[in-house]
């Protein structure tokens, strides 16, 4: 293929027919030779299968960060290679200089690095890397085309997780969390406590936990210590569907879910429960559940960074399917979902009772603070447009209203917090909730 | 504010430019079109005719003969004796009858209205034109012929003819030249104003063009309207012979004179050809005529040398090299689905609006006036489904305003206006905000209640 040189090149020759004779003898020639030497060019440019791509660098990034991702260029084939390549990742992955122009002997590597800046969470490919290889006279060049390119490009994917601005509440959460541990220690048993150690009576333990069979066997007097209760289940139900696409401020829904499920995972990691994850709308689109503590952390927030909303109505039945299986064990089942009516009353309650006899349900919304705005009319100057809206905002407030008591009337804890507390006050009912042993 | 200061620069510049468009439009329009049958025509009426040239000359005892086509009116002029050819349209008459009029016998005058520098080279003579001129100037005649010194000032002055090489009379600054050709008398009109209706009785226009024109018994009268065909279009070959065809429907002496000068053109051509060059490239195609191929025949073809040809040939081939080179892309774009965004209040606004569409006046006010109701009970401490009259009662207490108003504010009846629907629902809103929060609605009651 030509380049631009070769059209500067033919636009060189202008002057020749229009001022010697013999004009279309030399247009021809001028052509001609144009043509020759781009042929001449194109032949000794290095060939493209004699270049070797690898690629090195960060896999993960958190939404916000950037990441720096190493591509090396190598020239395998005998001849110089004058190269220019663009590197392609999708567009939120957020590369910054795509194009590059590489002089490369024979043998030689070169390495190109690039900067991502991610605007989204999710997976983030590169797509293909794009190979052109000039001859000696920039004349004209080789290019394969795309399938080919998409064949040689090294595999690369820099996964991005999503945004977790609420892990500035994790120590005040942590420390909650200390607290009624000591609390614990020196209450003794009770509500959300298990039998931890053995250990020799010191004066100030309270005298009921002493544990008269195990002193009768040892010399010593021994009291039973208790710690609160490990091991309960946590269960994170992220709904996917349409209402988690609805933008509260600036970001949807789901990722104010998102952010919210992964201090709660957090939290119940230290607190040594087993927490689990079901992302789902139409379809089960994540599922973390098993394993060992140490691993599951990351595996859970692997799995929501890669969680869109989708528009489809939540099919709350699969819900439903998932935690009434036999084998499940009494949990804290945490729905994010949005309180509107239509889905909740249709595909949520009929299979709450079913739900409640066997798990705790808490269902977690963030609320919309535009409605509530709406619903108020400014102190004058109000126009019919406006309390027309008005009076829609109200009936969704009302409706919403109604939603809430249906739920709390069924046994379910419902929070229906705005954006900024909402994280924290999920963390605030898991805590709670533990503290009072009802897990 | 850059903006405004751009438009500052432009809107004088456009308006300017808006204007001077505008007239050169109005200009192009009202100038009259040679091809319209109106123009110069001795039988029209029209401002463009020459129906009063045409009386004027009856008048003066002229016998006015009118023809259409070149050769006839060429074959007459030669075969009659004194006699002046009148050609309204030179730009129309086809090349090769232009060429023919200097060889017209010399008792014959030719008066050329307002030919260009292109017709007086295809009549073979090298005349330098100067013009237009935007209108027609009528300048003083400057020279002592007895037309132009009965006339005075005429409006001839559009084009000037720079005729120093010939021994000319020149009038009006160059705008009417005569001059003796070896045989036919030649004058060159400068403008068509002097022979048309409209402008007759400006200046010394009538006169002129009677005078012009009235010098011989006879005028033949070329009323010519759309561009010339080649004259031996009749016979079907691009024959020499042929080309006598319509000079034998005048008279033999004509048809001899037509063969004689048919054979010069013939033997002169081909020598003229490579020292011409661009210039005569009309005497060039008509030699080419007989052999070469349809696209180098072209008219367009041959009014530009090869060399121009060849040039822009490789230009076009250099854009288009400039073209592919830039076409093909490294590698395309990446497409990507992008996620997917809902407004948070959508359904309250949508349902908003079709209240106000369906003009659900009553049913809008109805719920937030249930509202406020609701936080009201609330506020007191009563149940959420208490009477309207019972939290009236209590508002109104602490409000210190007639309970029926209260009760009308909280539990109102339909209102027909929007403005009164605005009205109420702010009152009621301010109402419960005064009521639940005085703390933080720093509004006296009077504001709340207005009515």
């Amino acid at each position: 293929m030509i380049t631009r040189r070769f059209a500067l090149l033919l636009a060189l020759g202008l002057p020749l027919p229009a001022l010697l004779p013999g004009p279309w003898l030399l247009t021809a020639a001028v052509l001609g030779l144009a043509g020759l030497a781009a042929t001449l060019d194109v032949l000794v440019a290095a060939p493209l299968n004699g270049v070797t791509l690898r690629r090195s660098g960060e896999a993960t990034v958190w939404l916000g960060g950037t990441a720096t991702v190493t591509l090396t260029v190598g020239n395998g084939s005998g001849r110089p290679l004058w190269l220019r390549l663009r590197d392609r990742w999708v567009p939120s992955a957020g590369a910054d200089n795509t194009e590059h122009r590489l002089n490369l002997l024979p043998g030689e590597e070169q390495e190109i690095i690039t900067t991502l800046r991610p605007t989204r969470h999710g997976d983030r490919p590169a797509v293909r890397v794009t190979l052109r290889s000039y001859g000696p006279l920039g004349l004209a060049y080789r290019q394969r085309r795309q399938r080919w390119d998409r064949a040689v490009t090294p595999e690369a994917t820099l996964r991005v997780l999503p945004r977790f601005p609420s892990r500035r509440l994790l120590p005040e959460k942590l420390a909650k969390l200390r607290i009624f541990d000591g609390s614990v220690v020196t209450r003794g048993r009770g509500q959300g406590t298990e039998f931890d150690v053995l250990r020799e009576y010191v004066i100030g333990d309270d005298v009921r936990s002493i544990d008269w069979r195990a002193s009768a066997r040892t010399h010593d007097v021994v009291v039973r210590t208790w710690r609160p209760e490990r091991d309960r289940r946590v269960i994170c139900v992220l709904d996917t569907g349409r209402t988690s696409a609805a933008r509260i401020g600036d970001e949807p829904r789901l990722d104010a879910a998102i952010d919210a499920a992964l201090l709660l995972a957090v939290l119940a990691a230290k607190a040594d429960d087993r927490v689990d994850l079901l992302a789902l709308d139409t379809a089960v689109r994540a599922k973390v559940e098993g394993g060992g503590h140490r691993t599951k952390l990351p595996r859970l927030i692997g799995a929501m960074a890669a969680l869109e909303p989708a528009l489809v109505e939540t099919d709350f039945g699969l819900v439903a399917g998932e935690l009434l299986r036999r084998d499940h064990k009494r949990s804290l089942v945490v729905i994010f979902t949005a309180l509107d009516a239509a889905p909740i009353v249709e595909g949520l309650l009929p299979m709450l009772s079913r739900l409640t006899t066997r798990h705790r349900v808490v269902l977690a919304s963030v609320r919309d603070p535009e409605t509530a705005q709406l619903a108020q009319l400014p102190p004058e100057g109000a126009t019919a447009a406006e309390v027309h809206v008005a009076a829609a905002a109200e009936l969704a407030l009302a409706e919403r209203g109604r939603v809430r008591a249906l739920l709390e009337q069924q046994g379910v804890l419902v929070v229906d917090e705005l954006r900024d507390a909402f994280a924290s006050k999920v963390a605030d009912v898991y805590l709670m909730l533990k503290a009072a042993g009802r897990l | 504010m850059r903006s405004r200061r751009w438009w500052r620069f432009a809107l004088p510049l456009g308006v300017v430019a808006g204007l001077a468009l505008t007239t050169g439009i109005v200009h192009a329009v009202e100038q009259p079109d040679p091809t319209d049958a109106s123009f110069l025509s001795p039988t029209s009426d029209a401002g463009d005719g020459a129906r009063l040239l045409a009386a004027d000359l009856a008048g003066a005892g002229v016998r006015v003969s009118v023809r259409t086509r070149s050769r006839e009116a060429i074959a007459e002029a030669a075969a009659a004796g004194p006699v002046t050819v009148f050609v309204t349209t030179p730009g129309l008459v086809h090349p090769s009858s232009l060429d023919l009029l200097s060889t017209l016998p010399p008792q014959v005058r030719v008066v050329l209205v307002a030919p260009g520098e292109d017709e007086l080279a295809a009549a073979g003579f090298d005349i330098p034109v100067r013009g237009p001129r935007w209108t027609a100037a009528a300048p003083q005649p400057g020279c002592s012929t007895d037309f132009a010194s009965a006339a005075g000032p005429a409006a001839v002055q559009r084009r000037q003819y720079g005729a120093a090489a010939y021994p000319a009379v020149r009038c009006y600054d160059d705008a009417l030249v005569e001059f003796p050709t070896g045989r036919a008398t030649i004058t060159l009109v400068g403008a068509a104003d002097p022979f048309r209706n409209d402008r007759a009785d400006e200046h010394g226009n009538r006169v002129l063009a009677r005078g012009l024109l009235g010098r011989d018994p006879t005028v033949i009268w070329l009323d010519l309207h759309e561009r010339e065909p080649a004259p031996d279009d009749g016979a079907g070959r691009p024959n020499r012979e042929d080309e006598q065809d319509p000079g034998a429907d005048g008279s033999g002496d004509g048809q001899g004179r037509d063969g004689d000068r048919s054979g010069d053109d013939a033997g002169q051509d081909p020598a003229g050809d490579p020292q011409d060059g661009q210039g005569d490239g009309r005497g060039d195609g008509e030699s080419a005529q007989g052999g070469g191929n349809a696209v180098t025949d072209s008219p367009l073809a041959r009014a530009f040398p090869p060399a121009v040809w060849a040039t822009l040939a490789l230009l076009a081939l250099a854009a288009l090299a400039l073209a592919a080179a830039s076409a093909r892309r490294l590698g395309a774009p990446v497409a990507e689905p992008l996620p997917v965004r809902v407004r948070a209040a959508e359904t309250v606004r949508g349902l908003g609006g079709l209240y106000q569409r369906a003009g659900a006046r009553s049913t809008s006010l109805a719920t937030l006036q249930s509202a406020a109701r609701r936080r009201l009970a609330e506020h007191y401490g009563l149940d959420a489904d208490t009477p309207t009259d019972e939290v009236a009662e209590r508002v109104a207490a602490t409000v210190g305003r007639p309970v029926v108003e209260v009760r009308h504010l909280l539990g109102g009846g339909v209102e027909d206006s929007d403005e009164e629907l605005a009205r109420a629902a702010t009152t009621v809103q301010n109402l419960v905000r005064f009521v639940t929060g005085q703390q933080h609605w720093q509004q006296g009651p009077d504001e709340g209640n207005e009515t």
